[in-house]
């Protein structure tokens, strides 16, 4: 008898000490983590502007981009890189200057295709003015990258059809804005040969105003989506707000034409306008550091199950708060549901939306709080396992910059940051207040987390990505 | 004159002399401040490329032209005054153009026989033209010539706060341009009153760098041009 009771205890023991290390461990848990090092990082650089990228070949296999070291004449600029999960990183130095006397990177934004080679698509400047660049894999995984042909000019993005069903797959869509334009616009630029040979087509409506925050996502069957807003004055917008509306536009051609959803595309959010911010003032200026917050209000994303499409805007509601706003559509961006996915107590704003196998949504956003006597600005994560109807946040942080010597009032963590998702993880990476620095500092930090929750059985069974 | 009327002129006077003090306190002229160091620094080879000194000599140009300030980079110098339109900024460098080719400024003792041997040299003018200023999409004027360096190219703001110790002041500026490309932060250091400020950009190659110098043109022409 005595023999029984003791092993019954034990399997009780195990049990218990099971369930605290896998509670504590893995299922769902959110994973945060400051990428940077006094060793990596000792020019204490302001590493703003992130963008995040995982290979689908090996989901342990992480990338970044932040604005960290420039590139040279003798050096590339660098790709933070982590092949397991996260947990370490290191810097690849192999973004190389694409034509001699061009500075940056300016903007940049990163992607992996279907083979788990990396792109980059960067902005450069130099005497010749702007131009942008898809960088591909020519070598090995941390060689030097091959710049492909120069177009573009603002802020370009990349998406790359990754999709084993697409009928484009390995096509690259680069979405830039077009400055040249007596009204700004909203262009794609696409490649079928990795970026060797870029194509650019104007995609968004200018017809009657300029086109800002260009935005894409590709879908399963080939595909491709953009969001992007019209700026449509500011009569009776708050300061820093400006009217507008946010489009999504389809091409079904591999981005030679972009009318699959009309020429001016479909409005999210309907007919009526919408205030969004167009400031380099997002904050309160009386209490702290502000950030910029011009092409920091829209994101768009597909879910590749079922080619639902999720798109993600700002929009100053009744609360008298600019909010997270998400639309989604099951029918290719024809019609439209929107709901509120913050609070309405905050003003929010840079949202990015990602979706994973099991069609959960997640939402990158950051608000502040000015209640006190500085600004404190939060980065929030937020899921939604039902299609955006309700929202589990988490407030990955709250920052008051004014103690970051390297965070710059008017440009704080950059114009956007980074979210994706691979199987059923997101992985995400913003700008915030440094750990274990010796010098408190804007660093990359990176979170990952699973798209169940800890009392799923299927959580507990599915691989760590 | 009426004894009232000499009563006013007096007060009238002493109101306009307490009147134009807060004035002479936000534009420090160079004796105000540290002119020695503004001095020094204007004459130092370690910081200038022989072409710097042909363009100090030119600079009246500038004052004559409106601008306050220009910004000396290695390889080019730039107007201060930001213009929104090409045809503003091409106005203001053909007006410039037709002055370049008179003689330069009469230098005082100092600055004639430190800038003797620059002067000497057999170059071409240097160019005036309107540029789009990368950093804010402003239209400038700036001066140019082929092969031509102005400020040294590997000059440090190590070197520079070694020769002149701490800056007196120090400020972070961030650029906005029309687009929302990542914007130029500048690091702005201060010496002479604020006549002369070293630049690093965070978008330079090297941010430990100086990138540009920004001078104060009528400071500099008062103290570089001989008084009459």
């Amino acid at each position: 008898m005595n023999t029984i009771r003791s092993r019954s205890n034990g399997y009780l023991v195990a049990a218990v000490v099971l369930c605290s290390v896998s509670f504590n461990s893995g299922c769902g848990k959110l994973f945060v983590r400051d990428i940077a090092t006094d060793a990596l990082d000792p020019g204490n650089l302001a590493d703003t502007e992130p963008s995040i990228a995982v290979n689908p070949e090996h989901p342990r296999h992480i990338a970044i981009v932040t604005f960290s070291e420039n590139w040279s004449a003798a050096k590339g600029a660098p790709v933070w890189k982590s092949s397991d999960s996260g947990k370490t990183w290191t810097k690849v130095f192999q973004v190389v200057q694409p034509t001699p006397g061009e500075f940056g990177p300016g903007d940049q934004k990163l992607d992996f295709d279907a083979n788990g080679r990396i792109y980059v698509a960067e902005l450069a400047s130099g005497g010749g003015g702007i131009n942008d660049y898809v960088y591909r894999q020519t070598g090995g995984p941390d060689a030097p990258l091959t710049p492909g042909a120069s177009y573009g000019n603002d802020q370009p993005h990349l998406s790359v059809d990754r999709s084993s069903a697409s009928p484009l797959k390995g096509h690259l869509y680069s979405p830039w804005l077009d400055f040249s334009q007596p009204l700004e616009r909203s262009t794609v630029a696409a490649s079928s040969n990795e970026g060797i040979a870029m194509s650019s087509v104007g995609a968004g409506d200018n017809s009657s105003f300029p086109n800002r925050t260009t935005r894409s996502a590709t879908a399963p069957d080939g595909k491709i989506y953009i969001i992007y807003k019209t700026r449509e004055g500011t009569a009776g917008a708050p300061a820093g707000f400006e009217n507008a509306h946010f489009h999504v536009n389809r091409s079904d051609d591999g981005g030679l034409t972009w009318t699959g959803l009309g020429a001016a595309g479909i409005s999210v959010h309907g007919a009526t306008q919408v205030q969004t911010y167009f400031t380099t003032s997002f904050g309160n200026l009386a209490k702290g550091k502000v950030a910029r917050a011009r092409s920091s209000d829209a994101w768009i994303a597909v879910n590749h199950e079922n080619g639902d499409v999720h798109a993600a805007f700002v929009q100053r509601d009744a609360s008298g708060f600019a909010q997270i706003y998400v639309a989604r559509s099951t029918d290719q961006g024809a019609t439209w549901t929107a709901a509120r996915a913050s609070d309405g107590t905050h003003n929010s704003a840079y949202p990015e939306i990602a979706v994973t196998k099991r069609g959960v949504v997640g939402l990158l956003f950051v608000d502040y709080d000015d209640a006190g006597a500085v600004t404190l600005f939060r980065h929030h994560f937020a899921r939604s396992f039902d299609h955006g109807s309700s929202w589990d946040d988490d407030v990955l942080q709250t920052m008051n910059p004014g103690p970051l010597s390297n965070a710059s009032s008017g440009f704080l963590w950059g114009d956007y940051e980074g979210l994706t998702a691979a199987k059923n993880t997101f992985y995400g990476v913003f700008t915030g207040e440094s750990s274990g620095r010796t010098v408190l500092q804007l660093d990359p930090v990176f979170f990952r987390e699973k798209s169940c929750r800890w009392w799923w059985l299927g959580c507990w069974l599915e691989d760590d990505d | 004159m009426p004894k009232a009327t000499k009563v006013f002129c007096v007060l009238a006077g002493i109101a306009c002399l307490f009147h134009a003090e807060p004035r002479a306190s936000s534009m420090p002229s160079p004796q105000a401040v540290d002119s020695s160091q503004f001095e020094k620094i204007l004459t130092d080879r370690n910081i200038w490329g022989e072409d710097a000194f042909q363009a100090f000599a030119s600079l009246d140009r500038w004052k004559v032209a409106g601008e306050s300030s220009i910004l000396v980079f290695t390889d080019k110098v730039v107007g201060g005054s930001k213009f929104e339109k090409p045809e503003q900024g091409r106005e203001r460098a053909a007006a410039m153009a037709r002055t370049m080719n008179r003689p330069h400024l009469r230098l005082s003792p100092e600055f004639a026989t430190s800038y003797k041997a620059a002067l000497a040299r057999k170059t071409p003018s240097l160019q005036a033209e309107s540029i789009r200023f990368m950093e804010d999409d402003s239209y400038r004027v700036q001066w140019k010539r082929e092969g031509a360096e102005f400020l040294k190219k590997q000059l440090t703001m190590r070197a520079v706060v070694a020769a002149y110790g701490a800056p007196e002041k120090t400020a972070t500026e961030v650029v906005q341009a029309l687009g929302d490309r990542r914007p130029a932060v500048l690091t702005i250091s201060a010496y002479a009153g604020g006549m002369v400020k070293f630049v690093q950009s965070d978008l330079s190659p090297d941010p430990n760098l100086v990138d540009r110098v920004v001078l104060d043109v009528p400071a500099a022409v008062a103290l570089i041009q001989a008084s009459h």
